[in-house]
């Protein structure tokens, strides 16, 4: 897996994608981050149809508990229901509009809309009107007024995925190779199986959310944004330059990885000529039944060798669940959810707790450079005579591997790839 | 003997309290980072929590969770400049209802005291309000903050970049 991989061609992508006025394959038009109209056609076309993240199982470990979300702008609740199903719940009193639910999480076998007291069970289905004396069967049936609910919820190693689309393809197809680098992340953990419960950091920037998107798999950025992290933590300036021998790459329908475990391997193999290095690929090897695969899901160190994006919103980076909510054309909302190795000791989660904490959320080391970014990008896009923002880097030296192109850590090979995606389901 | 021979450590009224909270915080207005690093005990512990009032920082992610070795990390990036959010804080920490509430803690003594932060971000200025929990220990040369615990009540909202300290 380290390297290059199989490498069948330095061709141009075979098929040419869909057109679209705003975005073409190598760039993208200032109006791609401007236009509330297409803002609300993406959620349309992208959020209300492909698999969109919503929560951890490990979050609804026991029947009654939920959480609630958004796909794109619509509030959901996560529910798990008295025989163990998962729902996605449209956040909506199917009366008056009201949302039925306003805590973040916890348990509860239903939810009352406070506004005139209609009661929901967590499936969905609607108990019954209160005063249901004043409702005539003649126009009214219970069966009705149930909440509405995500028409597929389906999970991949724990993660719980829903799509408001009642047809179209199946979860491990829309996952394709990015389901690799999350099975790489979960099979560190020791028990095999990750857990959220850790508490969450927000943020949020006034700029679209495709920023955060592009951002998140864009190596070219670390050296420039990010130099006083580099400088201060030991790792070294010049790490993300034109000499390291990590890459990006696009994996298909949109996945995108920055993939630097070549960058930081020499020190994982410091770590696994030590004791508790060899301990923990004997453990791995143990339970995955395959010491080779042990000692690359070892070096790998899970997210913290590369960053995943699963199209179109979520990314797992570093010890983070990072998921990217579109709030307007211009304001985005983030949450990172710190997820922690089932099976590892306490004092191992805390470690990874401090070196999330060190780089990402508000007050973190590199997080919030990235998002000055944003409100630099979001005030530079204001200049009208500039139209186009490009996606040129690598261009020339992308490597073909199936599904996949590869390019230097540096190349915009995964925002080409994303914006692939973006303009199969937009145009 | 009187009790204040007895104490573990020398016990502080409000009045010394708020003289030392004020100094404090206007080390940060000013910038002098190293100065206020230098208040910090070397077991200290700058915190300020995430989502919840108060909760147990090895099982549940901080905004800031810095020993001082990370504090110091911190500072050194804010004073070099080249973190690019980073640049000289215009900040403004309004201080009141300063409590001793614990006068002679074997931890140290425990003061309370509620707080307004007002910064300035190119056009937008913000007033963030917060509680803060002092542990101050006394050394030969006054008084070490042993951990300083800023409550943010806007900790379980979406925040934008909190670069500065508090």
């Amino acid at each position: 897996m380290h390297g290059t991989g199989p490498v069948t061609d330095t061709a141009v992508r075979p098929v040419a994608p869909p057109a679209h006025p705003w975005v073409r394959p190598d760039r993208v038009h200032r109006n791609a981050y401007l236009d509330p109209g297409l803002f609300a056609e993406e959620l349309d076309r992208i959020f209300n149809r492909v698999w969109i993240y919503v929560a951890h199982e490990s979050e609804l470990s026991r029947p009654g508990d939920y959480r609630t979300t958004t796909i794109g702008r619509q509030p959901v609740i996560v529910t798990r229901d008295r025989a163990g199903a998962i729902h996605v719940l449209m956040n909506r009193c199917t009366h008056r509009a009201a949302t039925v639910c306003q805590a973040a999480s916890g348990n509860s076998a239903t939810f009352r809309c406070e506004y005139h007291g209609w009661t929901f069970r967590n499936d969905g289905e609607l108990v019954a009107p209160t005063f249901s004396g004043g409702y005539d069967p003649a126009d009214f049936s219970v069966a009705d007024f149930a909440l509405a609910q995500a028409p597929r919820v389906d999970t991949y190693r724990g993660l719980i995925f829903a799509s408001l689309a009642g047809e179209g393809e199946s979860l491990r197809e829309h996952l394709g190779r990015a389901a690799e680098y999350i099975d790489l992340a979960v099979d560190l953990a020791p028990a095999g199986t990750i857990r959220l419960g850790a508490g969450t950091h927000r943020y949020n920037y006034r700029g679209n959310w495709k920023l955060q998107s592009e951002n998140g798999v864009d190596g070219y950025h670390p050296n420039f944004v990010h130099r006083a992290f580099f400088e201060t933590s030991g790792l070294g300036a010049g790490l993300f330059g034109p000499g390291s021998n990590g890459r990006a790459g696009s994996l298909g329908r949109g996945h995108a990885v920055l993939d630097f475990r070549s960058m930081m391997e020499p020190l994982m193999r410091q770590r696994l000529a030590t004791p508790e290095g060899a301990r923990a690929v004997d453990r791995l090897a143990e339970r995955l039944g395959d010491r080779d695969r042990a000692t690359e899901v070892f070096l790998a160190n899970g997210t913290q060798g590369y960053n995943l994006l699963v199209f179109p919103n979520l990314q797992i980076i570093g010890c983070q669940l990072r998921v990217i909510h579109p709030r307007a054309v211009d304001h985005t909302e983030v949450d990172l959810h710190p997820y922690l190795h089932d099976g590892a000791t306490d004092e191992e989660n805390a470690a990874r707790l401090r070196v999330h904490e060190a780089f990402y959320g508000p007050s973190g080391g590199g997080g919030p450079d990235d998002v000055e970014m944003f409100d630099r990008v979001a005030t530079g896009l204001a200049v009208q005579s500039v139209e186009w923002l490009p996606l040129l880097r690598g261009l020339r030296r992308e490597l073909v591997d199936g599904e996949a192109r590869w390019g230097h850590i540096t190349d915009e090979q995964p925002q080409r790839g994303f914006y692939h995606r973006w303009l199969e389901l937009m145009a | 003997m009187t009790a204040h021979e007895l104490a573990p450590v020398r016990e502080l009224t409000r009045a010394e309290a708020e003289d030392f909270v004020y100094a404090e915080v206007a080390l940060l207005d000013e910038a002098r980072f190293q100065e206020w690093l230098d208040l910090f005990t070397p077991d200290g512990v700058y915190w300020i929590p995430a989502n919840l009032p108060e909760c147990d920082p090895g099982q549940h992610v901080s905004i800031v969770y810095d020993t001082r070795e990370l504090l110091a990390d911190r500072i050194t990036r804010l004073e070099l400049g080249r973190a690019v959010r980073e640049v000289r804080p215009r900040m403004l920490h309004l201080v009141s209802n300063v409590r001793v509430v614990d006068a002679a803690g074997s931890e140290g003594v425990e003061v309370l005291a509620a707080m307004v932060v007002h910064e300035v971000h190119g056009a937008h200025t913000t007033a963030r309000p917060a509680r803060c929990r002092y542990i101050l220990r006394a050394d030969p040369g006054g008084w070490r903050i042993a951990s300083k615990t800023v409550f943010l009540l806007e900790n379980d909202q979406y925040l934008p970049n909190l670069t500065n300290l508090y």
